[in-house]
């Protein structure tokens, strides 16, 4: 229990917001050249539909959705996929729950709680990818001969148990990897958060990547309790795919195409789910009208402290290049050109060349960011250290 | 028709007018912001081709809807991103809403004469002025050069620089590194 409500709860490291120190711990002051900052929130038709009655009838939305429909079918694993997964990721959580409660012999680390996250936990794999992800928090300090360690007694156990399956094993920078010919289980070693203030950097796993994991832990829990509509992971098979096709996407982290289709699928006026052609649509209409810009409201990370709002991680040039490419993917579905746009057919470089649908032309959204010299050095280490944004905390 | 009456649609057109002024007046007149982006937007209309084929009536609209439909009390700076980001994301493009003409009897779209090209062209000049406002580049929008910058840290005033505000999480929490 109260290890659970450790976890769910905030982040322990040095994250960003409330541990600055100094002038950004005050309130804004009366009469301070530095003002408040308050975010802004970007135009949404769907937020103000009774702004903007219909003067036209609807577009015939049909083949949109069934092309959307048959491309979310091919984006999905197979049958034989998720089982495959599924075997493998059963066997290694049994493996190492085992360890939690029952170490025996094994005494290079202690387990304190293993989880199970990612894409597989959260149902949206993507067909092809078979990977699934599982956070092993140890109580002690995650040494690299400790997850070396633990890496060997997993394998070893798994040979025991099933002589005849070919396994490999690979250890790595965030713990290790056990693979067999379908699938691959990474396995991403962390520490209980008052480890995280121990580390080394010579002996012990990178703090940030630890922190990272333990991170992960709390969106797959966020997401099985806020995201399980499966037009939700739908519309994320989709955008996963947008990302892996169109290079002005690539800023995306998982975790923001989580959130935001999230957002686009829900956050209605009604609180109902929104049909997946109009999620879709709606997710590339917010990204151009700037959503994840600096300025805008964006979403705020439901798991993280202090307002941080998920676009800023991303720097101000991918900022600038996700709205860019939405704007000229905006523009080509609204031409017609589902289909490119889907990658069922057609040109695959709509977003960077200029098309023509049924006579217009289409001219991909150029980059408006420039970098501002600053006058003065002040030390700041940050590489984007213009005020564009500033933390509201 | 007899030969000395004044043409009709002339005489349509200057009721149409009267409704307009009406509503303007009820409408946009009162609203904060409002009318200070109008006259931000024609000049634009007047300044940069693209934009031309947008007439005033139909900008009118467009800016009163973005501005009552965006919550109270917005600055015209807000009011102005609102209206390139409402343009932003595809109010004009083919399959849009259209702009719902509410001085007519029947519905209207008043930006029915628009041609697709002219929709296209729109909406990508709103959107790319949209992220130069974004990226402090407003004066390219407007046309001007930009403002003199002040000092970000006034030195040896009262009020002490702000210590090294930040504005980027440097901890990337982002877990699934693996996707």
């Amino acid at each position: 229990m109260m290890r659970g409500q450790m976890m769910r709860g905030r982040p322990m490291g040095p994250m960003r917001g409330g541990m600055r120190g100094g002038g950004n711990m005050m309130p804004f002051k009366q009469g301070s050249p530095f003002k408040p900052f308050i975010p802004h929130l970007p135009f949404d038709l769907v937020q103000c539909e009774t702004a903007f009655p219909r003067a036209k009838p609807p577009q015939d939305d049909k083949a949109f959705s069934d092309s959307l429909l048959k491309r979310a079918q091919e984006l999905a694993p197979t049958p034989q996929e998720q089982t495959a997964v599924l075997n493998l990721v059963t066997k290694i959580n049994t493996v190492l729950d085992n360890l939690v409660v029952a170490p025996g012999s094994f005494e290079s680390a202690q387990l304190e709680e293993v989880r199970q996250v990612g894409s597989f936990k959260k149902g949206t794999m993507m067909a092809g990818h078979n990977v699934a992800d599982i956070v092993v928090i140890l109580k002690t300090l995650p040494t690299v001969e400790a997850v070396q360690a633990l890496a060997n007694k997993v394998i070893e156990e798994l040979r025991i148990s099933d002589p005849r399956e070919v396994l490999s094993m690979l250890t790595n920078e965030s713990g290790f990897e056990i693979s067999s010919s379908e699938a691959t289980v990474k396995a991403l070693v962390t520490t209980i958060p008052p480890n995280l203030k121990k580390l080394d950097s010579d002996l012990h796993l990178d703090g940030k990547i630890m922190q990272g994991h333990l991170a992960a832990v709390r969106h797959s829990r966020w997401f099985e309790e806020n995201a399980f509509h499966s037009g939700i992971k739908v519309l994320i098979r989709l955008i996963r795919d947008l990302r892996n096709r169109f290079e002005g996407f690539e800023p995306l982290t998982p975790w923001i195409i989580d959130l935001i289709a999230h957002y686009s699928i829900l956050n209605n006026p009604s609180r109902q789910p929104l049909l997946i052609h109009i999620a879709f649509r709606r997710f590339l209409q917010l990204l151009a009208a700037g959503f994840f810009i600096p300025g805008s409201a964006g979403i705020v990370d439901p798991c993280e402290q202090g307002n941080v709002r998920i676009h800023t991680v991303m720097t101000l040039e991918q900022q600038d290049q996700v709205c860019c490419c939405a704007q000229t993917l905006l523009r080509v579905l609204s031409h017609g050109g589902y289909r490119e746009i889907l990658g069922l057919q057609g040109n695959p470089r709509i977003a960077t060349e200029m098309s023509v649908w049924e006579g217009v032309v289409v001219t991909p959204s150029d980059k408006a960011y420039e970098k501002i010299e600053r006058e003065e050095e002040e030390g700041d280490e940050e590489p984007e250290g213009e005020t564009m944004e500033t933390q509201d905390n | 028709d007899p030969p000395d009456v004044l043409d009709k649609q002339k005489c349509l057109d200057a009721l149409a007018a009267l409704r307009h002024a009406k509503w303007f007046q009820a409408r946009a007149n009162g609203l904060q912001s409002c009318v200070v982006v109008i006259r931000i937007l024609r000049d634009l209309c007047q300044r940069v081709p693209t934009w031309a084929p947008l007439n005033q009536w139909a900008m009118e609209l467009l800016v009163e809807k973005c501005v009552s439909s965006g919550g109270g009390n917005m600055s015209p700076g807000d009011a102005l991103r609102r209206v390139f980001e409402a343009l932003a994301s595809g109010i004009l493009l083919p399959g849009g809403p259209g702009l719902f003409d509410p001085c007519e009897k029947e519905p209207t779209d008043e930006a029915a004469t628009l041609t697709n090209q002219e929709r296209e062209d729109i909406t990508a000049s709103a959107q790319h002025a949209l992220r130069l406002i974004a990226f402090r580049q407003i004066h390219k929008v407007l046309g001007m050069e930009p403002l003199p910058q002040q000092p970000k840290h006034p030195r040896g005033g009262a009020k002490a620089p702000q210590n090294n505000p930040r504005k980027r999480r440097r901890t990337n929490s982002n877990g699934e590194g693996t996707e």
